[in-house]
């Protein structure tokens, strides 16, 4: 007796349609799972025949042999569990076959016959609509994020024995129906229920580098704090998903489809609507930086799309990571080779790094650096040279005198998110043609249309670049970051004082004349 | 046949363009047709000699280009070129030709030009000749700057070669007070070179000029810059030496300023310096020594200095007179003692943004400068 059913598998972020074919001959008693699964399919036979077993059902006997197709495609994962189960309940004359048509089952089986919750719902519903199927039975914890794939009929179920029932009889007293509309994705904003203990508020004075934060959010621009310990960095740094726009609906799917397939969503949790904040420091390996390595994982820099990625002691971290790092800036997605493939995670995040500016960290504090300009400049090489120049804003900050931490109100994070929601809509509204979101992203042709500068300003950047000191790169930087504090003012064009303060805020290389 | 040759009767200019063209080197071309007909209007219109009468000559090359009907083609061509590209053909007879200039032993007989000659924007306006080392240090160039900035204000035209290092300092301090400024180019008036001040290039032609012996396209030579040195300092009274190494470019200027018994004005540097060696040993020779801006007036014979002095010019001069509202703020901020305006600078009214646009401007004006540790110094190096 043969039996074939419809299920989901998982690589790395993108769903897998797979036909779980399920044969139960004449022979010894045998049940063998082929078709390239790692342990985890493998050990499927156990949990399969412990839940059928313990849901008070015969299980089949005879040579039972599961074909995983295609074949030749690794799979991974305990969420072929359910399809094969049922497949083998086919076989064995409890399900009617053609009640299953049109279904994809996905879930893991527990021994005592519950239906477990799998990693990467959202992924894979994504994959099964592209491939045209429309009814999904899945277990009841990934309901919510299942609620989020596109226009399909998602059947919820919580034990086995619900699942033999709405085949069998077309009970639906256990399970929970829920026809999906598209109505949840869109430009619109999502709602944000968290709140942030951390406030901008909380941080007195720093004035300059609150500015600098805001214009770093507004324009999506990466930035580097430079400061001496304790004066603020990590704070600051921290406060600055705080001061983010909400995420749209599609900038929330992404991401959670991102955490979805990480395996990071909790049971029963569905949309995420908070921009991520990741925090790494630096005892980091690479893989988990950039992921990919042995079992594709997905890396701090993915999980960190549509949000902000925290580096602290960016110096230390080592050249070769942070070459690692140069790519995803530059490209917003990462790439690598894996097991023969070559996959591409998203990695369009707002990088935030900080760092000592020397070895003792007291460089910007008067007269406590004793450190020596070789000293100075070798841990400065700590962050190389191309790396440091893709990074668009350089900040220094410097502790607040202790007569600056007492006194006045300071402006709270909710106040700034909601500017920095009005620059992020100018932008959006700009660049509703070019397929990016943010002035930090603009470049080579773009750039030049949509960085529109007066008489004045033009003349200033030139002699700003005449007196030397800043790469091409940099001149670019300039333009953008101008664009940004252009578009904090409300201006169409951008002046002669957008593009002195945004030279403030790049590092100069060493001067020709000098 | 008469009519045709007078409509074809060629201009002064358009005659020079010709005599450049009939051999090399251009000078030994140009006496050949001095020392034979005279003038170029009669070698222009010179009987013409048959081939075995040039040949029996000691120079048929020069003869033969003489009489070659192409070369005057060309000559037409390059000359239309030339105004087509706004260069202006200035022979020395002309009033326009700079008087100072005229007046040195081995003046050029005639000078292409770009942009406004000083007879053009003001006949009575001083010209001073700023010259220097082009690997100067941070106080040449900050001195340089300061001091032309504030002598562009008092309306004397700058002089100086475009070159890196104390010539662009002299020029850019010229055009960023709104002054006057002339660049002397080693090649072709519309050859940059060095490329990279290309910008500053275009800003002199906009409202200083740029002056050339050379016909427009040459190439700058090494052994053209001695002889552009020639003309920086004999287009001005006095010639000024900020930085100067002891066998630099900038020392040939002075010879040839001594020469022509011009002033020579110099800098007083650091003993240990070598930009400063020659300057020094121009001093303790007897060149004058600058210490203000009110020295170089008093040496240009302005009438003393106690009309500067009292205008603020000289030695004890507010530096903040000529900067706008908010960079005075943050300058005086940094002149105070607070060495973070961009940190510390709440109390000051303006915001976080407007202090670090001021600190860019201040900066590119060379009167603040950022230390490793992230502070700013003020260069007061004159003020009192």
């Amino acid at each position: 007796m043969y039996a074939k059913v419809k299920t989901i598998g998982l690589s790395v972020l993108r769903g897998e349609v797979v036909d779980a074919e399920i044969d139960v001959g004449k022979g010894l008693p045998d049940f063998e799972i082929v078709g390239l699964g790692d342990t985890s399919v493998k050990e499927s036979r156990k949990r399969v025949r412990t839940a059928i077993v313990n849901t008070k059902i015969q299980f089949p006997v005879g040579k039972i042999t599961v074909n995983l197709a295609p074949a030749d495609l690794r799979k991974e994962g305990s969420g072929f569990d359910l399809a094969i189960a049922v497949g083998i309940l086919i076989c064995a004359g409890q399900i009617p076959e053609h009640r299953t048509e049109g279904f994809a089952l996905i879930g893991e089986l527990s021994l005592d016959g519950r239906v477990r919750g799998v990693k990467g719902m959202l992924p894979m519903l994504t994959e099964g609509r592209k491939k045209g199927i429309e009814k999904y039975l899945i277990p009841k914890d990934d309901l919510e994020e299942a609620k989020l794939s596109e226009k399909c009929s998602v059947y919820a179920v919580e034990t086995l024995e619900d699942v033999i029932n709405f085949f069998k009889h077309g009970d639906i007293s256990n399970v929970i129906c829920f026809e999906n509309t598209d109505a949840r994705r869109g430009g619109r904003y999502v709602k944000s229920e968290k709140i942030f203990e951390e406030d901008m508020a909380d941080i007195a004075g720093q004035k300059k580098a609150k500015r600098v934060l805001e214009i770093a959010a507004a324009g999506g621009h990466n930035i580097l704090l430079k400061g001496s310990p304790g004066c603020g960095k990590t704070m600051l740094a921290k406060r600055t998903a705080g001061i983010l726009p909400p995420m749209t609906a599609d900038e929330a799917i992404e991401v959670t489809t991102i955490y979805s397939a990480a395996g990071l969503l909790e049971a029963g949790q569905g949309l995420i609507t908070d921009r991520p904040m990741r925090q790494v420091g630096r005892g980091i390996t690479q893989a988990a930086l950039i992921g990919g390595g042995a079992n594709l994982k997905v890396g701090e820099i993915s999980l960190a799309h549509n949000g902000i990625l925290f580096i602290d002691e960016f110096a230390e971290i080592g050249r070769t990571m942070g070459g690692l790092l140069r790519q995803p800036l530059e490209e917003k997605q990462v790439t690598f080779l894996s097991q023969g493939k070559k996959t591409t995670l998203p990695a369009d995040f707002m990088l935030v790094a900080a760092s000592n500016p020397c070895k003792c960290g007291y460089l910007y504090e008067e007269g406590r650096c004793r450190c020596t300009p070789y000293q100075i400049r070798s841990y400065e090489k700590g962050i190389s040279g191309p790396l440091a120049d893709r990074i668009d804003i350089h900040l220094e900050v410097v502790s607040v005198p202790y007569g600056e931490i007492e006194g006045e109100k300071h402006e709270t994070s909710s106040v700034i998110r909601e500017r920095v929601k009005k620059v992020r809509e100018i932008q959006r509204e700009r660049y509703k043609k070019e397929g990016i979101k943010v002035n930090a992203s603009l470049s080579g042709g773009a750039l030049k249309k949509y960085c529109r500068q007066d008489e004045g300003s033009k003349h200033f950047l030139a002699a700003v670049m005449d007196s030397a000191g800043f790469s091409m790169r940099s001149y670019e930087k300039i333009l953008k970051i101008s664009r940004t504090i252009a578009d904090m003012a409300g201006r169409e064009q951008i002046c002669e004082e957008d593009i002195a303060e945004a030279v403030r805020y790049r590092p100069k290389n060493a001067t020709e004349k000098d | 046949m008469d009519e045709k040759n007078k409509m074809e009767e060629p201009s002064e200019e358009l005659l020079w363009v010709w005599m450049t063209k009939l051999g090399r080197p251009r000078n030994k071309a140009v006496s050949l047709v001095y020392d034979i007909y005279g003038s170029p209007r009669r070698a222009w219109h010179a009987e013409k000699m048959t081939e075995e009468e040039i040949n029996k000559t000691e120079t048929p090359v020069f003869y033969s280009r003489v009489f070659d009907e192409k070369i005057k083609e060309e000559a037409k061509e390059d000359y239309r070129k030339t105004l087509d590209a706004g260069i202006r053909i200035i022979m020395k007879n002309s009033p326009l030709y700079p008087s100072n200039l005229a007046n040195i032993f081995s003046a050029p007989p005639v000078i292409y030009v770009i942009g406004k000659l000083p007879a053009e924007v003001d006949p009575l306006m001083k010209l001073i000749s700023v010259v220097g080392s082009r690997s100067c240090t941070a106080y040449g160039r900050n001195v340089t700057y300061r001091m032309c900035r504030e002598l562009a204000e008092c309306g004397i035209g700058i002089v100086s070669g475009l070159a890196r290092g104390i010539d662009i300092s002299a020029h850019l301090a010229a055009l960023d007070a709104g002054g006057y400024t002339i660049a002397v180019m080693g090649g072709g008036v519309d050859v940059v070179y060095p490329p990279e001040h290309k910008r500053t290039y275009e800003r002199i032609v906009q409202t200083g000029c740029i002056i050339s012996e050379h016909p427009p396209g040459t190439e700058p030579l090494r052994n053209f810059f001695p002889a552009r040195n020639r003309i920086i300092a004999g287009l001005s009274s006095a010639t000024f030496v900020t930085e100067a190494g002891k066998s630099s470019g900038a020392m040939i200027t002075v010879d040839r300023a001594l020469e022509e018994g011009r002033d020579v004005l110099a800098l007083p540097g650091n003993i240990d310096s070598p930009p400063s060696e020659g300057t020094n040993m121009l001093i303790r020779k007897g060149a004058s020594c600058v210490t203000c801006v009110g020295d170089i007036l008093e040496e240009l014979s302005y009438g003393g200095t106690d009309r500067y002095e009292s205008e603020g010019y000289c030695k004890g001069a507010d530096p903040l007179d000529f900067l706008p509202d908010r960079e005075k703020i943050v300058f005086k901020m940094i002149l105070d003692g607070q060495s973070r305006p961009d940190v510390d600078g709440e109390n000051s009214g303006l915001s976080a943004g407007e202090i670090a646009a001021a600190l860019t401007k201040l900066e590119l004006k060379g009167i603040i400068e950022k230390m490793p540790s992230g502070t700013w110094l003020a260069k007061k190096i004159f003020t009192s």
